[in-house]
């Protein structure tokens, strides 16, 4: 897909079959030039490719002057930065986008927001079975029997494509597809939806969970495009309409995950619920606060939330939304924007929680995997929070807490990690705290966005809080961090190397400074704060040369090495993970 | 025999690789051997752990670490932080061009900074970043095309477009970005002030006449504007500091000093620092002090400041705690040496703070506004042209 941003705003996709061309914008009329497809961005911890029959070069097709962006439009490509290099990632933007603030005439015409690009649509659960099937096939046919086709005229075209058709049709049993699993969506939506992060299944865990081998896993491998990104949104790709070819698919059997390529590499290696996709989610159901924001007004109603500059240390600030249009008012004196979202994040959250099986035996080599294609910077609290779920699973209650306050940590205003801490805190009798994390889940649950509703009830009586009042709660973000004091010389000695990294010129180089503030802390002790710094470090090293396997390696066992000493339960992963960064 | 000399020299080597090493004193994990990419002043090597740990612990200020950021055989000017401390703009004059450039580090860690305009006969001066928002600016651009002398207006990530048209000579913008997507502009146009405020979209306030002035700044919650007022009597080029409410319409006088330019916010917004003198040629300039809330006579912190008389600087510099003000001083310097000088605003306590003499007259000095720790960019001379350099020392 080709992504291009029209100067109106509107963000537009397209398929590559575009690339070169020029065409009108859809919001505004505008003519467009669309650029190169730029080179495949690799993921470097993506399984080898599945092998592809090329598609043949296609008979003339009518080229489109006017690009469809019919209701709802197409997600963006399932891809990170298409300005990066080959062979690099890098992680997306530190704003991720997020819903527009489109403003209707009604509300105040004569203001608009700045930023005026349109939401993208939630990706569907089970994308339209036409489009991905559509390109499945033209993927499938084999250039070579084109030419035969023609000069056998159209009856021998005819031929040709049934037999080819046939021939599909036998190797599609068995061959992977780029399209997910649609039918474990279905399998998944079928079963009973969970009440949200209710307490009792944190506070209760479910019986011991049964050894990885025997956990089953859904059988799919995403090679490099989601089902969104197959579709113009009806369907179709292009003008080109073609029947779903595809057996329809049987509820999928718990069978082992598929290796792919070389023992020990990812298993599944699907990307559905990865960090990057995470990230999308968050931008499609939330609103970013600004830098400057001194307070949260939503719908006319105040958030009880204080000390919102804190946010700002956060990388992903962003306060979620249910379904629906809202006004959100950000400072006094100021005008509210209109934020648009388009689908329930509830369900969306819910959908998650089932593909991970929070709630029953929990996939933790999913979550693992991703975690580890992620190198362990989460940019989307989601992930964070379904780790510590699984470690409360096993009892494991310190790691746990460290997986919600991490989570907080990408965004303090994500509510089932507040209540997730709350529940970890109660559990070590740190009432104080519980309650001010209980009260955060309550204000930020906004609408009851998450369906969380009931789980904050039920916590809120356990620590004999009154159901329906909230007080205003300090909103923090240093705490989630590091919980220890920082001396004199720490202060300075971080200031100073993040000061300086910041003018190193290559990113190993910035990552390595980054590394040594980590080192300063493992070094007396301060094993949350050196893990915190580490992951820095490796935030910055994903966007290095080709030293980064190598570097991040060599982090992740100083990260290994320091929960080793500091008994957290976290060395194996970060053993584990180092395993893991290849190229 | 060849053997032998070739194994001798590679247990030469490993030798005193490892001796290297032991020298840094890395702990484990370490790195060592960091390349920061810029030519180092001090040290020439990016520093250990332990010999960070060393210097954070002296009680006395040092420095921990300079290096050129930037020169290019012309001479530079103004450096200016943004209010998020991770972006940096400067000037460039080319004598030969007789032009004049802006150029920018969105980020730090770009080798090169970007230059706002290739086209030569174009001169851009007067930068300021926007108020509250993250990589938005405005500037002035002269330049045939533009028509003239206008404000020019970027958003971040965004590229810069006159704001401002038709006749008149338009100066000192000073741009405030709201929640809301809508944008305050103020400037100067002919010594008249003016401030509007528009959006993405449209204009949402025509341009509002604040009377003679110029030197606006916006306070961080947009309702005042800080500002060098014309001086009642028609005397050209002449003002006094005042602060105006902008609900309100009510305008109070900080200053009384016969020369004043230059006014800046302290970080806490409760005091206003410009540079002063009084009338006359080759008056020394000094730094003034004013509450913010017009209460109290001004007063000065800093004497003989050294102050760019050609182009008008941000203002004073503040420590990000509000508590002292840095600046360069003629009263200090050794020959072409002038070292950092740091007032006290409580005590008036004045100290000296020594950095390595390898540059020569320096000017423009800027105190990153959120490091807690001193990160001043400065100009000054390491040969002829004046070059853009980078000091970190260990505390405040």
């Amino acid at each position: 897909m080709v992504e291009v941003v029209c100067q109106c705003g509107t963000m537009l996709s397209l398929p590559d079959q575009y690339a070169g061309k020029r065409g009108k914008c859809p919001a505004c009329g505008a003519v467009v030039n669309i650029p190169a497809a730029p080179p495949p961005v690799e993921d470097e911890f993506a399984p080898p490719p599945v092998q592809h029959v090329a598609a043949a070069p296609e008979p003339a097709m009518p080229q489109p002057t006017v690009f469809q962006s019919p209701a709802p439009q197409p997600a963006a490509a399932y891809r990170e930065s298409v300005s990066a290099p080959a062979g690099t990632v890098r992680e997306p933007q530190r704003s991720p986008r997020t819903p527009v603030p489109v403003l209707p005439p009604s509300v105040s015409p004569s203001i608009s927001p700045r930023a005026v690009t349109p939401p993208p649509v939630a990706m569907q659960a089970g994308a339209s079975a036409a489009g991905p099937a559509t390109t499945d096939l033209l993927e499938r046919l084999d250039p070579r029997l084109w030419p035969l086709g023609a000069k056998l005229g159209a009856g021998g075209v005819a031929i040709v494509l049934v037999l080819l058709i046939g021939f599909s049709l036998g190797r599609g049993g068995n061959s992977t597809s780029p399209q997910r699993d649609s039918a474990t969506d279905s399998a998944v939506a079928n079963q009973p939806a969970t009440s949200g992060e209710t307490a009792p299944s944190s506070v209760n865990p479910p019986s011991p969970r049964p050894k990885p081998a025997e956990t089953a896993q859904p059988t799919q491998v995403a090679v490099n495009s989601s089902p969104a990104s197959q579709t113009t949104g009806n369907g179709q790709v292009g003008t080109f309409q073609e029947k779903p070819v595809q057996a329809p698919r049987p509820t999928p059997p718990r069978t082992p995950p598929k290796t792919i390529g070389k023992p020990g590499d990812l298993t599944g290696g699907s990307r559905e619920y990865d960090d990057l996709h995470c990230q999308r989610l968050q931008a499609q159901h939330a609103v970013r606060v600004p830098a400057t924001a001194t307070m949260l007004e939503v719908d006319g109603e105040r958030l009880p939330l204080a000390n919102l500059p804190q946010l700002a240390e956060s990388p992903t600030p962003l306060l979620f939304l249910p379904r629906g249009t809202h006004a959100v008012r950000f400072r006094q004196g100021e005008q509210a924007v209109i934020v648009k979202i388009d689908s329930d994040l509830s369900q969306v959250y819910q959908e998650m929680r089932r593909y991970f099986d929070v709630s029953g035996t929990v996939h933790d080599k999913e979550l693992f995997s991703r975690g580890a294609r992620a190198m362990d910077v989460h940019r989307a609290p989601f992930l964070l929070n379904l780790m510590g779920a699984t470690h409360l699973s096993a009892e494991q209650w310190e790691a746990a807490e460290r997986k919600f306050r991490r989570s907080l940590r990408v965004n303090p205003l994500f509510a089932p990690a507040h209540l997730n801490l709350a529940v970890a805190l109660e559990h070590r009798k740190a009432h104080a705290e519980a309650v001010r994390e209980v009260e955060l889940a309550d204000a930020c649950n906004v609408g009851n966005a998450f369906g969380l509703s009931a789980g904050v009830a039920e916590v809120r009586r356990k620590l004999g809080l009154p159901v329906g009042i909230r007080t205003t709660s300090d909103v923090e973000f240093v705490s989630y961090v590091y919980n220890e004091s920082l001396s004199e010389e720490d202060v300075r000695i971080t200031a100073l190397l993040k000061g300086m990294s910041k003018y190193a010129v290559r990113e190993e180089d910035r990552g390595k400074i980054l590394n040594n503030l980590a080192v300063h802390f493992a070094d007396t002790g301060r094993t949350e704060l050196a893990l915190d710094h580490f992951r820095g470090a490796l935030a910055v090293i994903k966007t290095a040369g080709p030293e980064r396997f190598a570097l991040a390696k060599q982090v992740m066992s100083h990260m290994s090495d320091a929960c080793r000493k500091a008994g957290f339960d976290e060395a194996a992963e970060y053993q584990a993970m180092q395993g893991l960064v290849s190229p | 025999m060849n053997r032998r000399f070739t194994w001798l020299l590679f247990a030469v080597a490993i030798s005193l690789l490892a001796a290297s090493a032991a020298a840094q004193e890395l702990l484990d994990g370490e790195f060592g051997n960091i390349d920061l990419g810029r030519p180092l002043i001090e040290p020439k090597r990016f520093p250990t752990l332990k010999e960070l740990r060393s210097a954070a612990r002296k009680p006395q200020i040092t420095t921990v670490m300079m290096f050129k950021l930037y020169g290019d055989g012309n001479n530079h000017y103004l450096p200016i932080w943004s209010a998020d401390g991770m972006r940096l703009a400067f000037q460039r004059s080319n004598v030969q061009e007789r032009s004049s450039k802006i150029l920018l580090y969105q980020t730090l860690s770009q080798p090169q900074p970007q230059s706002l305009s290739d086209d030569p006969q174009a001169y851009d001066y007067m930068f300021r970043w926007g108020q509250n928002s993250a990589g938005a600016y405005a500037f002035v651009r002269i330049a045939a095309e533009a028509g003239g002398v206008q404000v020019y207006f970027a958003p971040a990530d965004g590229e810069a477009a006159p704001r401002t048209k038709g006749a008149g000579r338009y100066a000192s913008p000073a741009l405030y970005e709201r929640t809301d997507g809508i944008w305050r502009l103020a400037y100067d146009r002919d010594g008249q002030l003016l401030h509007e405020a528009f959006n993405a979209a449209e204009t949402i306030e025509s341009p509002l006449d604040l009377g003679r002035g110029t030197s606006p700044r916006w306070s961080r919650d947009g309702f005042r504007l800080l500002l060098a007022r014309g001086r009642a009597g028609g005397q050209l080029a002449a003002y006094d500091i005042a602060l105006r409410n902008l609900k309100t319409g009510k305008e109070s006088l900080l200053s009384k000093s016969a020369v004043v330019r230059s006014p800046m916010w302290s970080p806490t917004e409760e005091h206003v620092a410009w540079y002063a003198k009084d009338a006359g040629d080759n008056k020394p300039w000094r730094i003034e002090v004013g509450a913010a809330a017009g209460t109290g006579a001004a007063r000065p912190v800093g004497g003989d400041v050294v102050v760019n008389a050609n182009f008008e600087a941000e203002g004073p510099a503040w420590e990000p705690s509000g508590r002292r003000l840095w600046y360069f001083s003629h009263r200090q310097h050794q020959q072409a040496y002038y070292p950092l000088v740091t007032t006290d605003l409580a005590s008036s306590e004045e100290t000296v703070v020594d950095y390595p003499n390898r540059c020569t007259t320096p000017t423009d000095l800027a105190v990153n506004p959120l490091t807690v720790v001193p990160e001043i960019v400065f100009v000054a001379h390491e040969g002829l042209p004046q070059d853009l350099f980078v000091l970190f020392l260990n505390h405040y």
